[in-house]
């Protein structure tokens, strides 16, 4: 156990982090239009209101701790995937002016406008995110100069777009499971249709995913051979995702929600397993992969960076748990809402 | 107090505005001149640790034994390497970063050509920032004269104008000192370590940049754009109003404070009206 591996874990942490947090903010954007009236909108926006700019902020940090920890791969993915991380900045800025502006006029035009935007940029930043993840399991083509010798259109080939589409299922269902829990009355009875058709939606996309990356890709499970007790987030991620369905028939919505949240760890997690020991895997030769040796800073930044979170961590964790009892229960819609 | 100025000018939430003002002007001449300070230092400390910055700022082109000028402003030519149709304080430089007319300041050209950052820019925007703060100091001290002196200063409509349009000078002056600051740091991204031409992404072609500048335009446009026009529907509509907490139902804090004091149950409010009782049956 090395301070890599250690951060490799750690990138792992505020990856899932991230998915579980901001999944279910994006998750309510892309079903944002499944509501019908201003007020259902409103609320809808209000769930999330106070939380998704921390929920971002875990991005962000992720995005930091690969500088810090692994400016290689950090380099080679952000300048090789250039033009769409500007398209994913583009939509992570309106899902977040969507919300703010939407409220400060009355007229029906604009706020339909905002809704439209909220929508389109949740789904492609979620998407966005899934194509990465489709591309990094893969592999893209590295050269010996660890930079990407691709091009844009590259990256949109039909298995990336295939799990571009996982994650906006998988957060629609998730967002659709943390509605239930915030509202009531008629809005909720129409959520409770929306997380059927959201998980079965899933299901079918996560199954046919599964069985595409294993059959396309079998070097994923190379190293379930080193490190056996991978097989349990297998089973665990089954046995959560059983779990949504059973929850939401027996009336235990926050137990469907630890349940998808715990689905999403997984996933990250079998990603972790599916990358390890690289970040970024080189289509065109094993040795031009970017590991988490030959990526990573020097072991005296890890040590230092590595201080910096078991400090940070809590802390955040913490002041998140605060916001999240604060704004605890029902959404109500007040004077200064959304 | 651009907003306030704006709601003196149209005698809208007048006593909302005149307290907001006067605290902001109070406020805005302290910085002001704190801002004066604060740059001062920085600067000292720029001619330590990028002094070629600083010789661009200053247009101090060439290498000079003795004091070094200050140029108030004036037109820098980078051909002919010197400040043309200007006004300077001779040794001035060297007595801001000094103290002492007469300690040589690091110039242009003892850097090597290659080193040496574009002078015209730094030096108008550095200029226009300082005219700026320079500004914001006078006309908050003549604020500040009116407000407190001759005690008129709302009835003065000229000043109460240019405190409304003086917000895009704030706004000016900032943009202006950035663009000072990284203009005059080129050629180098972390000055005398990684040079820009160093620093650039291999695998990120020039269209990619284009158009990504050409989105964030864009965006940030359209965005300054909506920006605007909320800004001002809510500048317009103005303050709420206050809403007042109910008097009548519930206990007051002075009420309960009794209770605490004095679980008979006395109110300290009713205790003066029994004086008062007390003293009118006396007569």
């Amino acid at each position: 156990m090395d301070l890599n591996i250690v951060w490799f874990g750690i990138l792992g942490v505020l990856l899932a982090g991230y998915a579980i947090l901001d999944g279910f903010d994006l998750g309510v954007g892309v079903l944002h239009l499944a509501a019908e009236d201003d007020t259902e909108r409103r609320i809808l926006m209000n769930s999330i209101g106070p939380l998704w700019d921390g929920n971002e902020v875990w991005l962000v940090t992720f995005g930091g701790a690969l500088f810090a920890t692994m400016p290689h791969a950090y380099a080679t993915a952000f300048s090789g995937f250039y033009l769409a991380f500007m398209l994913l900045l583009c939509a992570l800025i309106f899902r977040a002016v969507s919300m703010e502006f939407r409220s400060k006029a009355e007229w029906r035009w604009w706020r339909k406008m905002w809704d439209w935007s909220f929508f389109a940029a949740s789904t492609l930043a979620t998407f966005l995110f899934g194509v990465a993840v489709g591309n990094s399991i893969q592999g893209i083509p590295i050269g010996a100069d660890k930079e990407f010798a691709g091009k844009f259109f590259d990256l949109l080939h039909p298995y990336a777009l295939l799990v571009g589409v996982l994650p906006v299922a998988l957060f629609s269902m998730h967002g659709a499971i943390y509605l239930y829990l915030k509202t009531e009355g008629d809005l909720q009875r129409k959520i409770k249709h929306w997380i059927w058709t959201a998980f079965g939606i899933f299901m079918t996309i996560y199954i046919l995913t599964t069985i595409v990356t294993l059959v396309h890709l079998p070097h994923v499970t190379k190293n379930f051979e080193t490190m056996p007790a991978a097989w349990l987030a297998v089973l665990l991620n089954i046995l959560a995702i059983a779990n949504i369905p059973r929850a939401i028939y027996k009336e235990k919505p926050f137990y469907a929600f630890v349940s998808s949240s715990l689905t999403i760890a997984a996933l990250v997690f079998l990603f972790g397993m599916a990358l390890f020991p690289n970040l970024i895997v080189s289509s065109l030769s094993p040795e031009y992969n970017l590991t988490i040796y030959n990526a990573a800073s020097s072991q005296k930044t890890l040590g230092i960076t590595l201080l910096i979170a078991i400090i940070g961590m809590p802390i955040v964790l913490i002041y998140t748990a605060i916001v999240y009892w604060i704004f605890r229960g029902k959404v109500e819609l007040g004077k200064f809402s959304y | 107090m651009s907003i306030t100025a704006y709601y003196i000018l149209k005698k809208k939430h007048l006593d909302m505005a005149k307290k907001a003002f006067t605290i902001a002007l109070v406020f805005g001449a302290v910085v002001s001149f704190a801002e004066l300070v604060s740059g001062h230092f920085q600067a000292k400390t720029v001619s330590k640790t990028q002094p070629a910055k600083l010789a661009a700022f200053e247009g101090h082109f060439k290498r000079k034994d003795g004091g070094a000028d200050l140029w108030l402003f004036g037109i820098p030519d980078e051909k002919e390497e010197r400040v043309k149709y200007g006004i300077a304080i001779p040794g001035g430089l060297s007595f801001l970063l000094h103290e002492d007319f007469t300690t040589p300041v690091a110039a242009l050209d003892e850097f090597p050509k290659a080193d040496r950052p574009p002078v015209v820019v730094p030096f108008y925007m550095y200029h226009l920032m300082i005219a700026f703060g320079m500004f914001f100091i006078f006309i908050t001290l003549v604020g500040l004269y009116f407000r407190f002196v001759t005690k008129n200063i709302f009835e003065k409509r000229w000043l109460m104008r240019i405190f409304v349009f003086s917000i895009l000078a704030t706004y000016a002056a900032n943009q202006a000192g950035w663009i000072a600051a990284e203009v005059g740091r080129q050629p180098w991204v972390v000055y005398g370590l990684l040079k820009t031409s160093d620093a650039i992404s291999k695998s990120v072609i020039g269209e990619q940049i284009l158009i990504s500048i050409l989105m964030f335009s864009f965006v940030y446009l359209l965005l300054f754009a909506v920006w605007i026009f909320v800004m001002n529907s809510k500048i317009q509509h103005g303050p709420d109003a206050l809403e007042m907490p109910d008097e009548t139902s519930g206990e007051g804090l002075l009420e309960a404070a009794a209770r605490l004091a004095n679980p008979a149950g006395y109110s300290m409010t009713l205790a003066k009206q029994d004086d008062l009782e007390i003293q009118l049956e006396k007569e």
